[in-house]
């Protein structure tokens, strides 16, 4: 049998009459664990000790030494625990124990502070958990963490007005809060429009959002997310002077840098020589395409003025909702060079497949396709003429299609990272366990595996008394790194 | 009661095989009474080793301002720290700095642990400098204490691990103790011994003497 006493470190120190409370717990090792938590002052002139404070139950007192007490005296009040404190020592000293078998030889009295005990926190574990870790087998023989949870402050219930009063005022904001999110909900569920969102960004960040809003695991998260997509959307309301001509301008820009590229591509880039009519051909397809696409931004310029207001009041939804409409915007602005990376992609792939094949013709070989192998083969004049027409058109060719086929690779790729760090900013905003952080910093939460056990010194021994026998008291303290 | 302390001597690893006449480890065993016992590990050429790695250190630091000074010399022109002569020889030095720096705060000083039957296992590594790591496994978390047998670079080695259970620990279902000293098999009998005895013998005696208490009563009525 084992007994321990959890003591906050202020009431070690205690120099006056007080009562103790706190909860018992007993493991089928048997070992008696006393979480003392809270006290209050003695007062003789009661003549019955309040036994129940909240959900606290009555443990025991500190006395004065002077106080000649025995046992039926502690039984009279009903008390687990007694302490005595005089002048000579700074701390208390345990006289008195509810539970003393004969074969008990040893008391624990473990000291710990209030603050650090309800700042701990386990690793890897949001704080919301903790209440359902109690059903948990884990906390059953794991003290810290009992007594953590007894530490935790509790919620009053006793203004019950008050109660009703803030409960509807919290309705009331979070109404207003998630109007915005019920907009957008009722918008995009119509079926019209989510014919066209389903395949967006922003619609598959929603339903992200919404799983982790309905899970309630980071709440920090969604508030910080509000207020700096607000933020952000009043600072671009109020620098960009023409919201609508900010969008369009960007576009055109966009075009002039294609522009820019396609002409570089019309000489000779870092010294290649390209074929004339083939890069004529790429060159005026291209440009077709540019030219439509900016008929089109100006076809659709008066239209965007008047979603652009739309479109900016995304912010009130959140800072991840804005980075996943800049995702489509981005998308939406890079279309063309998109196709074009397209185009040039397949043209590639069948020059390249084209080549491989006639590579095959050219040197007499074809592939078997019964045996699975390539062999020998007596071709006809004609075909070989023709082959050799041919292979060598694609293979002359080949370097302006593998000029332009990189170029556009990276310029996809490129804006591929800009997406995927866009997107992995999302991820982290919605996901960065941003309260642990901040209890960190603020609080200094300590993990609950750093928690190192100190013994405290006494300049002399302490020890019970009990039937003639001595028991011995030994002291600890509860500290972090 | 007061603590029973018991000191012992045994060679790491490292000592065994540069063949080391002096043992270099110091293992304490304090028992506080009950089911409390603290165990120390203490590494006595601790000093030795950090004097060994300050020499290192301040001998690197020598040369290096001596090829800086002879390089660049006392002349008044402009000092480019983008030419070659001067550019890899500085990161050279201080990579090697950085590495002599981090192998130097990593010596080991002493490992501390403490076992309370009924609390927990604490374990307490003291590194150069008097820099501190904690690792705390409470009672419901400890599963057993076993010695084990490690293949490691094509060298037998043993280690103490405590086998852990729980949620909590899940990522780590054993834990080294002792492992930074690499103290050899005997010292590692000892305190597995040591710690097995309280792991066992608080349990077997609160059976025992509740059986017996029980069988008294029942020997009573």
């Amino acid at each position: 049998m084992s007994i321990k006493i959890y003591l906050p470190v202020n009431y070690y120190y205690l120099n006056k009459s007080t009562n103790l409370y706190g909860q018992v717990q007993i493991n089928e090792d048997n070992v008696v664990s006393y979480y003392v938590l809270e006290a209050s002052d003695l007062e003789f002139s009661d003549k019955a000790i309040n036994h129940e404070k909240g959900n606290l139950r009555f443990l025991g007192s500190i006395l004065n030494e002077d106080f000649n007490a025995d046992q039926n005296q502690f039984l009279k009040f009903n008390m687990r625990l007694c302490f005595t404190y005089n002048s000579s020592q700074a701390n208390i000293t345990l006289v008195y124990l509810g539970i003393t078998p004969e074969y008990l030889k040893h008391i624990k009295v473990i000291l710990y502070d209030k603050q650090m005990v309800r700042n701990l926190f386990v690793s890897g574990e949001s704080e919301n958990r903790r209440s359902l870790e109690y059903n948990d087998n884990d906390s059953t023989d794991c003290d810290f963490l009992e007594l953590s949870r007894l530490n935790q402050p509790t919620a009053d219930n006793q203004n019950k007005a008050n109660n009703n009063a803030n409960k509807s005022i919290q309705y009331g904001l979070t109404l207003i809060a998630d109007s915005p999110i019920k907009i957008f909900e009722y918008m995009a569920e119509n079926v019209f429009i989510n014919s066209i969102m389903v395949h967006t960004t922003i619609y598959k960040h929603f339903k992200e959002w919404q799983t982790a809003c309905d899970k309630r695991s980071r709440p920090a998260n969604i508030v910080l997310d509000r207020i700096l997509g607000i933020i952000l959307m009043l600072i671009l309301f109020t620098l960009a002077t023409q919201p609508g001509d900010f969008l369009i301008q960007i576009s055109h820009y966009v075009i002039d840098e294609l522009y820019g590229l396609l002409k570089v591509l019309e000489g000779s880039p870092i010294g290649l020589k390209l074929n004339i009519h083939l890069n004529n051909f790429f060159l005026d397809c291209f440009k077709y395409h540019i030219e439509l696409w900016s008929t089109f931004l100006d076809f659709i310029e008066p239209l965007v003025r008047q979603v652009f207001l739309a479109i900016g009041m995304i912010g009130c939804l959140g800072f991840t909702f804005q980075i996943a409409l800049l995702v489509d915007l981005i998308s939406v602005i890079g279309l063309h060079s998109h196709c074009f990376y397209i185009y040039t992609k397949v043209l590639y792939n069948v020059e390249r497949r084209g080549l491989s094949v006639l590579w095959q013709v050219v040197r007499g070989n074809r592939y078997n396709i019964l045996k699975g192998r390539t062999e020998s083969h007596n071709y006809m004049n004609r075909q070989l003429y023709l082959a050799t027409i041919f292979f060598s058109a694609i293979l002359f060719l080949l370097p302006t299609t593998l000029v332009y086929y990189i170029v556009f690779a990276a310029l996809k790729a490129l804006t591929f990272a800009t997406l995927s760090v866009f997107h992995f900013l999302r991820r982290k905003l919605m996901y960065l366990p941003i309260e642990v952080c901040i209890k960190r910093l603020l609080r200094g939460c300590h993990e609950i595996d750093c928690i190192q056990i100190k013994d405290v010194s006494h300049h002399e021994r302490a020890f019970l008394m009990h039937k003639q026998q001595k028991i011995n008291v030994t002291v600890y303290k509860i500290t972090t790194l | 009661m007061e603590p029973k302390v018991t000191i012992h001597r045994y060679y790491s690893r490292q000592a065994k095989y540069e063949g080391a006449v002096e043992a270099d480890l110091e293992l304490c065993i304090k028992h506080c009474g009950g089911d409390v016992v603290r165990i120390e590990l203490v590494n006595r050429l601790h000093g030795i080793q950090l004097q060994r790695k300050l020499r290192r250190l301040l001998l690197l630091m020598f040369l290096s301002i001596a090829y800086f000074v002879g390089t660049c010399g006392f002349d008044n022109r402009t000092i480019s720290f983008l030419q070659p002569r001067i550019l890899y020889p500085l990161i050279t030095c201080a990579s090697v700095a950085i590495l002599l720096i981090r192998s130097t705060l990593n010596l080991v000083q002493a490992e501390r642990l403490f076992y309370s039957w009924d609390m927990a296992l604490q374990m307490e590594t003291v590194r150069s400098f008097g820099r501190e790591s904690v690792l705390c496994v409470q009672r419901g978390h400890i599963e057993d204490i076993v010695l084990n047998e490690v293949i490691e670079d094509l060298d037998v080695k043993y280690m103490l691990i405590l086998r852990t259970k729980g949620s909590q620990f899940k990522k780590r279902p054993i834990i080294p103790l002792f492992n930074s000293q690499s103290p050899s098999i005997e010292c590692l009998q000892h305190t597995y011994h040591v710690l097995h005895k309280y792991w066992l013998n608080s349990t077997k005696d609160r059976s025992e003497e509740s059986y017996s208490k029980d069988k008294q009563s029942l020997v009573n009525s």
